[in-house]
């Protein structure tokens, strides 16, 4: 072994080993400066064009956007707008970038207050195309995560720490600036050291469950927080709820369960009477129909498929998610129609074993019916409006009549009074009788009586119409109730009228005869006595009904009537036919197949409920604190506990983290691409000599190509690792051991192809050995001035007995 | 007077994998002697000149040189033991960047004489190889000829005590045999140096070795004086070189040799080949017969 490394060594001798170490420094050194100054020069490259498109560091406050097509009027309207509003702000039109054009706006000093800073939307709102902004407030540490209601809590006390010039919320960020002469460093403990002394708990309700008044309800589990842990002021849990604040997720999964609640309301609900022994699972199909296949056969396309949604004792309720579940012809205005059996489906597509009866509950369907219905009743509805008007005009004349009628017969009651006294006397006393005014009184009350009874005709002709139009018309209106009930008082009249003039028309009969009086004279008498009673009664009667009122009421009822005869009933049937027309025409296949995806997306998440945000002290037991809540709020509730607010890398400074990147990966590519340039320039040629040096000595076989292979491994790991190290070079996913073993590979490779990278004409060679040459200086004289230029040509050359005159002659015999 | 052997081989093995290419060789060379090595392409006689200054190594035996054992030099000393073995190659193997007399004197300067007088001495040694007009030319810029007589100069210029030829006119055009084969005589005549020659040049053989060895196999087969040796082989191969000898018309039949006794062909039609004469300078063009080759 002693030999091997003796004569392994020997060719390193007579300071050729001096020649590599010198080298190697120049190499790393020129190799780290080169890397470097490549990645300075592309570093600097992008953060120009960075700081073109969002400012320098600090340079500018905000970056408003503006539509491009609004450009030069946003331009003028801001060169007008900005010294009124912002004396001393500076404005700087920037890049247009995906038709939004850009301006940068820095603020003086004294503007760059809180309020300033979050009403800037508001601020230029009415400037042409402004279509919002980004906050570019640097040095500034930005929070993220704070409770809505905890934004100003925090806020206030950000800015009473040191070297904080204003803290604003921008969005839902929190945006701490800092002080030009404090280290953003500094502030940015303070912050999180800060946001450290408090937690957040969230107190979830189920879904559904309504709390009457959120802030009452905060307010209590905050008492109770305070009163198990709270001590001195400061270090008390609050409430910082916010009914209305909702994040976007939270947001979109409600809609997406309301639009799940809408479709299945308006999916046909195919409800499946379990049969004795059989058990429907949510999630089961089934197929339903009057005409299915029997057990064991294919579903055939058209087959109604039905997916259970849910369970009720013995009925399943289900979507169809194929096929339709049209009516088969005419369905109730309850939208209900009997679908046939249902079997199970089974793997495969094939009808199971039967299940029970379903039904199908359609909603649109009892809508399209009911709509159906309302347009034919709007139709009735005017033919009865028109019946029952001309009923309250029959019945206003016979009113009218009623009355004629009933001064007559007060008349003719005075009339047969006076008469029936005259007959009470001696017989003379006939002679005084008037019998032909008697009669005239009596034929006129009858005409009289007559009128009316044939305007009661017509009046009961006229309601028997309204009534049939009313019975068509189904419930009908409530004028024609009452139009009935007027009718209804006066009609009991018309048989004691009918009686009167019966009796009347027999006493003018007789009282015409006067002979017949004469003779008859005491019947006569009776007769004008019954007469009169009878007159009386009926007066009575007739009296009791108040005219006046039943006249106002009928009054009443014909304007009433006149407003519904004024309805536009075409116009309310063409909307009600372009509503019906235009329910959407959704089949329960499409339904069920969106409902089936909201359910695959949701995928069982539940929709959280109302919540509560209390702030609570970092000092709280997080496990207690969740008890205490529960105690509180109800076990039923969900807590958990999370930071007050945590810190999120501005823009800027993720660009500027990601340019980093760049030039450390830069630099590591350029020092890989140099590295393995020298190796191959320079170290091919050295493995090649110390190879052949070696194969001229008592050296084994597996020494040489051992000893290049360690050569070349070495040296590459030692040139890249110190050429990473000093140049800041980094390469994604890449730490420094596989640098190392990086670099190790290229001078692996390079002693495996070194023969062929830089071959050595071994006869100059032997010439130099016979000649009595130390290796070291056949290396110098012979072999490298032969070799590739690269450095240890240039190094070498200083070494030389006879120098190269130029680097023209270098690899001159090849 | 028996001359102090400058080399002395005893055992000498070399093995290339499983050929055997030295097989035990012993071979003492006194000072003075031109030892003319002969045998058929890879008989081992190539391997056998390299190993005796390391160029190659050997995998046992002795090789003494001047009192030291060769294989027990370290690099430095090996290195010194060099350059008192000249050594001219089969191809002259100059160092191309470098002028004909920057090849000669990078020995020297290696040897540690100052630069200038290394090149003045190249300069010499150029001249007495018949090139100093062309001292400042590049190897491309020499013929194949010239080239092999700067490899000759640049062996001679560090004075060795033994040169080691190897085939030196094996890869010539025929045309330019004659002026290294000159140059060889010369050196011969001179006597200054003691020299082992690789060669084929049965006619160089004949008319400047002192001794002559056949090899065959890796072993020396045949051993003494060019008369013995060609006329009274006591091998295979040394009866096939008595054979060839006869057939060629012009050797001497007897005597040859820097000693003047010939060489008696033993074939009928063996003559005579006139020893070489003195003429200096060396370096003048070679207008002698044409160079009979085996």
């Amino acid at each position: 072994m002693r030999t091997w490394l003796t004569e392994g060594l020997a060719p390193l001798q007579d300071g050729f080993l001096r020649d590599l170490g010198r080298l190697l420094l120049v190499t790393v050194a020129l190799l780290s400066f080169l890397s470097a100054a490549a990645a300075w020069a592309v570093n600097a490259y992008f953060g120009r064009t960075v700081s073109g498109l969002i400012g320098g560091v600090g340079e500018y406050d905000f970056m408003l956007h503006v539509r491009a097509d609004a450009k030069a009027r946003a331009e003028r309207q801001l060169a007008a707008y900005l010294p009124k509003a912002f004396p001393g702000a500076r404005l700087k039109p920037g890049l247009t970038v995906a038709g939004q054009t850009n301006f940068f706006l820095a603020l003086p000093p004294d503007l760059r207050t809180r309020s300033v800073m979050e009403n800037i939307d508001s601020a230029f709102s009415s400037i042409p195309g402004y279509s919002g902004h980004t906050t570019l407030v640097e040095p500034s540490i930005v929070i993220h995560g704070v409770a809505s209601g905890a934004v100003r809590f925090f806020l206030e006390r950000f800015e009473r720490l040191p070297g904080v010039a204003v803290a604003f919320a921008d969005g839902r960020d929190l945006v701490v600036a800092v002080e030009r002469n404090h280290k953003p460093e500094e502030v940015e403990r303070s912050v999180k050291a800060l946001l450290g002394q408090y937690r957040l708990v969230e107190v979830r309700f189920p879904m559904g469950y309504r709390v009457p008044d959120l802030r009452q309800a905060g307010e209590q589990v905050a008492e109770a927080l305070n009163r198990k842990f709270g001590g001195e002021a400061g270090n008390k849990a609050q409430d910082v709820t916010r009914s209305s604040r909702a994040d976007d997720s939270q947001s979109f999964l409600a809609s997406l369960t309301e639009m799940r609640r809408f479709l299945l309301s308006y999916a046909s609900d195919i409800v499946v009477k379990m049969d004795p022994g059989v058990n429907l699972q949510r999630g089961d199909e089934v197929v339903v129909g009057q005409r299915i296949p029997p057990p064991g056969s294919k579903l055939g396309p058209g087959s109604l498929r039905v997916m259970i949604t849910g369970v009720e004792g013995r009925l399943a309720h289900g979507v169809a998610v194929q096929g339709d579940t049209a009516p088969p012809g005419q369905s109730s205005a309850e939208g209900v129609f009997p679908a046939g059996r249902a079997f199970r489906v089974k793997p495969g597509d094939k009808v199971g074993a039967p299940v029970g009866t379903a039904t199908i509950h359609n909603q649109r369907y009892a809508l399209m019916a009911t709509v159906d219905e309302s347009l034919r009743l709007l139709n009735q509805l005017q033919l009865l409006a028109k019946h029952a008007d001309r009923t309250a005009a029959r019945v206003q004349l016979t009113l009218d009549s009623y009355q004629e009628t009933l001064d007559r017969l007060a008349k003719a009651q005075s009339t047969l009074e006076a008469a029936h006294r005259g007959l009470s006397g001696p017989l003379d006393g006939l002679g005084k009788v008037r019998t032909d005014e008697i009669v005239l009184v009596l034929n006129r009350t009858v005409a009289g009586i007559d009128d009316l009874l044939g305007k009661m005709s017509g009046v009961a002709e006229a309601k028997a119409a309204m009534d049939l139009a009313a019975e068509a018309a189904g419930p009908g209106l409530p004028q024609t109730d009452l139009l009935s009930q007027i009718i209804g008082k006066i009609n009991p009249v018309t048989a004691l009228l009918l009686k009167w003039r019966a009796q009347a028309q027999s006493l003018a009969l007789q009282v015409g005869n006067f002979g017949l009086l004469a003779q008859n004279a005491g019947g006569v008498k009776d007769f004008l006595g019954d007469l009169s009673k009878a007159t009386g009664s009926t007066l009575t009667a007739m009296q009791a009904i108040d005219v006046p009122k039943l006249k106002a009421d009928l009054e009443e009822i014909s304007r009433r009537l006149e407003g519904i005869a004024q309805i536009d009933v075409d116009s309310v049937g063409r909307q009600m036919r372009y509503v019906r027309d235009s329910l959407p025409d959704l089949k329960d296949e499409e339904l069920g197949r969106s409902v089936r995806l909201i359910d695959r997306y949701i995928g069982g998440e539940v929709i959280p409920g109302e919540r509560l945000q209390i702030l609570v002290p970092a000092g709280f037991p997080a496990k207690q604190v969740s008890a205490e809540v529960r105690a509180a709020a109800g076990e039923k509730v969900s807590t958990a506990v999370s930071p007050a607010g945590s810190l999120k890398p501005d823009l800027r400074g993720l660009l500027f983290q990601v340019l980093g990147k760049v030039r450390t990966t830069v630099a590591g590519l350029m020092a890989v691409a140099l590295v393995a340039a020298v190796l191959m320039l320079d170290h091919a040629l050295i493995i090649s000599a110390l190879r052949t040096g070696w194969k001229s000595r008592r050296l084994p076989r597996w020494w040489t190509a051992g000893a290049a292979a360690v050569y070349g491994a070495g040296i590459g790991a030692t040139l890249l690792s110190a050429v990473f190290a000093l140049s800041g070079a980094g390469l994604p996913f890449i730490g420094w051991p596989a640098v190392a073993a990086l670099g190790a590979a290229l001078g692996l490779l390079t002693a495996a192809l070194a023969g062929r990278l830089a071959p050595i004409d071994v006869g100059e060679l032997e010439a130099g050995q016979a000649m009595g040459l130390s290796y070291a200086r056949m290396l110098r004289e012979i072999v490298i001035p032969e070799g590739r230029p690269g450095l240890l040509f240039l190094l070498n050359r200083r070494e030389m007995i006879f120098p190269q005159p130029a680097w023209g002659q270098a690899g001159a015999k090849r | 007077m028996k001359r102090e052997p400058v080399l002395d081989v005893r055992g000498l093995r070399k093995r290339y994998g499983e050929i055997v290419a030295l097989d035990g060789v012993d071979l003492v060379v006194p000072a003075g002697q031109t030892l003319v090595v002969m045998g058929p392409s890879g008989c081992g006689k190539s391997t056998l000149v390299r190993c005796l200054n390391r160029l190659l190594e050997p995998d046992a035996g002795e090789i003494w040189f001047e009192g030291r054992n060769l294989l027990s030099l370290t690099p430095p000393e090996l290195a010194a033991a060099r350059r008192r073995i000249g050594f001219v190659f089969q191809h002259s193997n100059l160092v191309a960047r470098l002028s004909a007399r920057q090849n000669i004197a990078l020995g020297l300067i290696a040897a540690g004489r100052p630069v200038e007088e290394a090149l003045e001495a190249a300069e010499t040694a150029l001249d007495r190889v018949g090139l100093a007009a062309k001292a400042d030319r590049r190897p491309s810029q020499l013929s194949g000829g010239e080239q092999q007589r700067v490899g000759i100069a640049r062996a001679l210029a560090l004075s060795p005590a033994l040169m080691l030829w190897d085939e030196p006119t094996a890869a010539l055009d025929p045309l330019l045999v004659r002026e290294v084969l000159d140059v060889m005589e010369e050196l011969v005549r001179d006597g200054e140096r003691t020299m082992v020659v690789v060669t084929h040049e049965l006619s160089f053989a004949l008319r400047a070795a002192d001794r002559v060895i056949l090899m065959d196999s890796g072993q020396i087969v045949e051993d003494g004086s060019p008369a013995k040796v060609f006329t009274a082989p006591t091998s295979l191969l040394g009866e096939r070189y008595r054979r060839l000898l006869e057939s060629l018309p012009g050797l001497p039949a007897e005597g040859g040799g820097r000693k003047g006794k010939g060489i008696r062909a033993a074939g009928a039609n063996a003559g005579t080949v006139p020893r070489p004469a003195p003429r200096p300078p060396m370096a003048q063009k070679s207008g002698g017969g044409r160079p009979v080759r085996a």
